[in-house]
């Protein structure tokens, strides 16, 4: 079957975009090359890591292995559309104050991830931030403040 | 709570133009309803099975799902795309109440007395059709197609405690398809998602058949029904508890039989109808027709003049009668061998109108019928009535629709060469009836608008079979009128002895046969000249036909290079003799088949034999297109003529001695190809015959999946047939009772899979059958049933009867807590990489579909291959429903780490079967190869 590209609408952080690109590009390229949203990173390519993790329609989705084709119709939630650094939304905040990070790649997943499951229970324990992080790995090893911060921004309220 | 009856306020009218358009669909929630199997009512009440128990947390957790909506027997569920509903619908977990069966269930439509006689009216099919309904806390509005408005609002706003003005019934351009129903579904469900329009589609609803049996003596007349006559409220108003009240459209034609009819049920409850319900007054007409016809026939009276003598009163309809029957000569009509008139009445009281209208419509028909039972409707004579003067239309618009409507009460002798909804039938040809519509008084010419009522079609059944009988003293009972069904009453009539036209059919049959096989022994055969090919002389339907046949046959599929213009050629097939390139198959002249007669192109699609006299190898599946029918074969033809010439070249296959020999070909046909046009079985159904044409002739199906020989060709012998066999490197596995699945494979589930590439139960379509489903979504919905009806009959399944949900469930179960796989190398690794996606065990929900490994057949099989192929490869989601893609690990896995994967992946999710050997080599291969 031959590729062709083709024209997707595609609806980012409230703001529709046509998007001209093969239909199987997978939509991590979409954002960070087309759309410059790099909050999502590329980590492995292969959906393992979580680096590259985004929201559709509420739901934490890694990017990297997601084609076009099959995002079109969604709503798409990138790390930007959480909040900015003048007003960062509640989960970045709790990532502020709790100095989570070393080298920071990992924390696009860690916060949309946290995202995603605060959409789905606004009050987690903390068995469920473990089992909902299990999947996303950080190899620097700032676990302790990352589970610091989710509790904070489960704890906070909107 | 009761349904108000509609106030007759006219409708709101709609100033504001953009409000009309229903929502673009990028910004469509869809929702899905969960029925009941059983669709009952009382005439009143909803009276099927209620859920006892539903347990909806299974779809709460499938990605993009908005609402689940459960309100008395009524369940939806809302999510962004419909893939995810239907998805989640099939997660919901349901325990339904049985109906109580009060009275003993009677034998149905067991006549009574001798003199009852029981009639079959089968209602029209409805197409599919959908509603969207919107609403935004203030007004709720609902896009959908419907003949009652009024009702519509008036049920929307009881059920939702809504008033009636905030309601609006906007059309959504789908003439002339009800979706009432639909309608109903899409505002209970949009009311859960504030703000988003909520688009349901309605399937498409089979034909059903609508039971009447009638007894009567001097003084009255019985019907018992199989249904319920009234105009029902929408289904899901009944499912939310809804007490019907509103009048039925009342067929009178009491006063036409002297004595009062009275009505009975069959059973207390009876199905909901498809809608429109009003079809129930249409079979009551063709049932009492009927019958008073065969009263007539039996006490040897006239039936036009019997229904005069009872009609006293009403002088409309005599009126009526009377003109049909001097236009149509009734009474001097001819007695001609095999033709016949019939007579048919009907009276009805149209209550949907307000206020309620009168309806009359009187009908003579004429046909002739053949010696093998093939009925011909050579004239029409119809009279109508009505008080209803606003809908007028044009009299030949009005005489082509009764032409249709009556030839579709015909059904000619089923074929399995029938596409869809194809109407062609080759041998079967109705002429066109002359239609003589009869005017009301005052209404004096043809060919200006009359008024019309569609009911006065409803006694057309009637006027036909009385006809019928006229003509051949059979009795036809149910609706179509089936000309088999004919031809064998007839057959039973003492007749001269029939020629003995079989005998010599067969005789010819074995000379064909013996000749063809000299034919494809022969080594080299001639070339068929070049010519110029003239395509103007195919028709529109021909083309269309054809490219339906090859969706069938994927020719597509194996003629396009990856990258490569459509059927140009050039793909690599590799064949355990080498490597085959396809051909260009577009009509260019010189490098394609351009120059190709239709002699040359049959030849070589039947016996393998390019134009030039070549030998084509049987990588080209000419082995089943020698099953095509010719009509296909030369629909297929013309397709394939008629497309955009391609000038290009495709490299050529060059195989090893010997198997560069072609000639040796003519050996291998004459051990191993038959060249025969597909047989039909007579002993099974159309369905069944249809699903075998396509799945041996253009389908070729058994390329694939029947295991082959040393010499590369299908093994014979029925155990073989589809047992399982290999191609481009991946296992195609058995379709008979060898089937390695966990759970058996169901005409239902082979129906999810082939139509969207996806069975919750089974798995995804990848590899080479990915492109296989993509062409059979695009054949008619019909075609793909009949391929799952028959592989499913080659697969009788388990005879335990736990529902495939249960065992599903089980072995979940068993997977998610298997310890002793914990402690195997490859359980890291699985973590590391499958586990975020196909973990049941934990881990955060996410966007696309959890594929379970447990149910997946390829972890079951007893070869590794596909399995191996998904994890080097990976998966481009084939499907409609948007599920994800899965990456290859090729080039991020070594051998080791797959092998340990496979191992632990085996043992965890199929931990009653034996380890796969041989892993090492198997990898390295898959690993290696390098045509995919």
């Amino acid at each position: 079957m031959s590729k062709t590209t083709q024209i997707t609408e595609l609806s980012v952080n409230g703001q529709s975009h046509q998007i001209e690109a093969d239909a199987d590009t997978p939509l991590l390229y979409i954002l960070r090359n087309d759309l410059e949203l790099n909050g999502p990173k590329f980590g492995c390519g292969l959906g393992e890591c979580g680096a590259c993790t985004v929201l559709i329609d509420g739901v934490a989705a890694r990017s990297c292995v997601l084609p076009l084709r099959s995002v079109a119709g969604h709503d798409i939630t990138t790390l930007e559309g959480l909040g900015s650094s003048a007003s960062p939304g509640r989960v970045q905040q709790a990532f502020i104050d709790q100095q989570a990070a070393q080298c920071g790649y990992c924390l696009n997943g860690m916060i949309m991830t946290i995202q995603a499951l605060l959409n789905r229970n606004p009050h987690p324990t903390e068995q469920q931030i473990r089992q909902e992080l299990k999947y996303n790995l950080c190899r620097c090893g700032t676990h302790v403040e990352i589970m610091a911060a989710a509790r904070q921004a489960a704890q906070s309220e909107q | 709570m009761t349904v108000p009856a509609p106030s007759s306020r006219p409708s709101s009218i709609e100033t504001d133009k953009q409000n009309l358009a229903p929502p673009s669909a990028a910004r469509l929630l869809h929702g899905v309803v969960l029925r009941p199997d059983q669709l009952l009512w009382d005439g009143r009440h909803y009276t099927g099975p209620a859920p006892v128990e539903v347990h909806a947390d299974g779809a709460r957790h499938v990605p993009g799902v908005v609402a689940i909506v459960i309100r008395q027997s009524f369940i939806g569920v809302v999510a962004s795309q419909p893939g995810q509903a239907q998805h989640a619908k099939s997660q919901i977990h349901v325990q339904w109440s049985r109906p109580v069966t009060d009275t003993p269930k009677s034998l149905p439509g067991a006549p009574v007395t001798q003199s009852a006689r029981s009639y079959q009216y089968q209602t029209d099919t409805q197409a599919a059709s959908w509603a969207i309904a919107l609403f935004d806390e203030a007004t709720l509005k609902v896009w959908c197609r419907t003949t009652q408005p009024e009702s519509l609002r008036h049920e929307i706003s009881a059920l939702l405690s809504l008033t009636p003005e905030q309601i609006q019934i906007l059309p959504n351009g789908q003439y002339p398809t009800e979706s009432y129903d639909a309608a109903v579904d899409a505002a209970l469900l949009c009311i859960h998602a504030t703000g988003r329009a909520v688009k349901v589609a309605q399937p498409a609803h089979p034909a059903t058949l609508i039971r009447i049996t009638v007894d009567g003596d001097k003084n009255s007349l019985t019907e018992k029904l199989s249904q319920y006559p009234a105009r029902r409220p929408s289904v899901a108003a009944l499912l939310c508890g809804f007490t019907h009240t509103s009048p039925a459209t009342a067929v009178q034609n009491n006063d036409a039989y002297g004595t009062p009819i009275r009505l009975t049920f069959e059973n207390p409850t009876t199905p909901i109808s498809t809608y429109p319900s009003e079809q129930v007054g249409a079979a009551q007409i063709f049932a009492r027709e009927s019958f008073f016809d065969e009263t007539c026939k039996a006490q040897k009276l006239d039936p036009v003049q019997a229904r005069l003598n009872q009609l006293t009163h009403d002088l409309t309809g005599r009126n009526l009668i009377e003109s049909v029957a001097s236009r149509a000569q009734w009474n001097n009509r001819p007695s001609k061998a095999g033709t016949g008139q019939g007579f048919a009445y009907g009276h009805v009281i149209d209550n949907e109108q307000d206020p309620p209208q009168q309806i009359w419509s009187a009908w003579i028909a004429e046909v002739s019928v053949d010696k093998e039972g093939l009925v011909d409707i050579t004239r029409l004579t119809v009279g109508h009535s009505t008080e209803e003067l606003n809908s007028r239309q044009a009299t030949p618009e009005i005489e082509s629709s009764l032409r249709q409507f009556a030839q579709g009460l015909l059904k000619p002798p089923d074929s399995f060469d029938q596409w869809g909804n194809d109407k062609e039938k080759p041998d079967f040809q109705v002429a066109r009836p002359n239609i003589d519509i009869v005017p009301q008084q005052n209404e004096n010419a043809i060919s200006t608008h009359i008024a019309w009522n569609e009911k006065a079609r409803w006694p057309a059944a009637a006027a036909i079979a009385n006809a019928i009988h006229d003509a051949t003293g059979v009795r036809l009972r149910d609706t179509p009128f089936d000309s088999r069904q004919l031809q064998q009453a007839l057959a039973q009539k003492p007749t001269p002895p029939a020629y003995k036209k079989w005998t010599y059919g067969l005789l010819g049959g074995i000379a064909a046969t013996a000749a063809g096989l000299v034919v494809s022994a022969m080594p080299w055969r001639s070339a068929i000249a070049p010519v110029a090919v003239d395509t103007r002389i195919y028709s529109e339907e021909a083309i269309n036909r054809g490219r339906l046949v090859a969706i069938a046959g994927d020719c597509m599929v194996c003629h396009t290079a990856e990258d490569g213009l459509e059927n140009t050629g050039g793909r690599a097939l590799e064949t355990p003799f080498g490597v085959v390139y396809s051909t260009n198959i577009t009509p260019d002249p010189e490098t394609g088949i351009g120059s190709w007669s239709y002699e040359a192109f049959e030849r070589a699609m039947r016996e393998g034999i390019h134009r030039d006299g070549r030998h084509l190898y049987p990588v080209f599946p000419y082995t089943a297109f020698a099953k095509i029918s010719d009509t296909d074969m030369q629909s297929l033809y013309a397709y394939l003529m008629t497309q955009p010439a391609v000038k290009h070249t495709p490299p050529k296959t060059e195989l090893t001695f010997p198997y560069n020999a072609r000639p040796l070909m003519a050996g291998w046909n004459t051990l191993f190809h038959e060249n025969a046009r597909f047989e039909p079985d007579p002993t099974k159904t159309t369905l069944w015959n249809r699903g075998a044409y396509l799945v041996q002739g253009a389908g070729h199906c058994a390329a694939c999946h029947t295991p082959r020989n040393a010499l590369g060709a299908e093994k014979s012998g029925e155990k073989n047939y589809l047992a399982g066999g290999f191609a481009d490197g991946w296992e195609a596995p058995p379709l008979n009772e060898l089937s390695k699945a966990p759970i058996a494979w169901t005409e239902a589930s082979l129906y999810d899979y082939l139509r969207t590439g996806f069975s919750s139960l089974h798995g995804v379509a990848s590899g080479p059958m990915a492109p296989v489903v993509e062409g059979l979504a695009q054949l008619p919905e019909s075609d793909v049933r009949a391929i799952a009806h028959y592989l499913s009959s080659l697969n009788p399944g388990s005879s335990e009867s736990e529902p495939a949900a249960l065992t599903a469930a089980k072995l979940e179960e068993i997977s998610r807590n298997n310890s002793a796989v914990m402690t195997m190398p490859g359980e890291s690794l699985f973590e590391g990489a499958c586990a975020v996606c196909h973990d049941a065990r934990e881990g955060p929900p996410l966007f696309g579909s959890r594929p379970s490994l447990a149910l997946n057949t390829n972890l079951h099989s007893d070869h590794p291959d596909n399995v191996i192929q998904v994890m080097m490869h990976g998966i481009a989601d084939p499907t409609q429903l948007g599920l994800g893609d899965m990456p290859g690990f090729k080039d991020s896995l070594n051998n080791q780490q797959m092998k340990d994967l496979l191992e632990y992946m085996r043992a965890r999710f199929a931990p009653e079967k034996a380890p796969w050997q041989g892993l090492d080599e198997k990898i390295e291969t898959i690993r290696n190869q390098t045509v995919r």
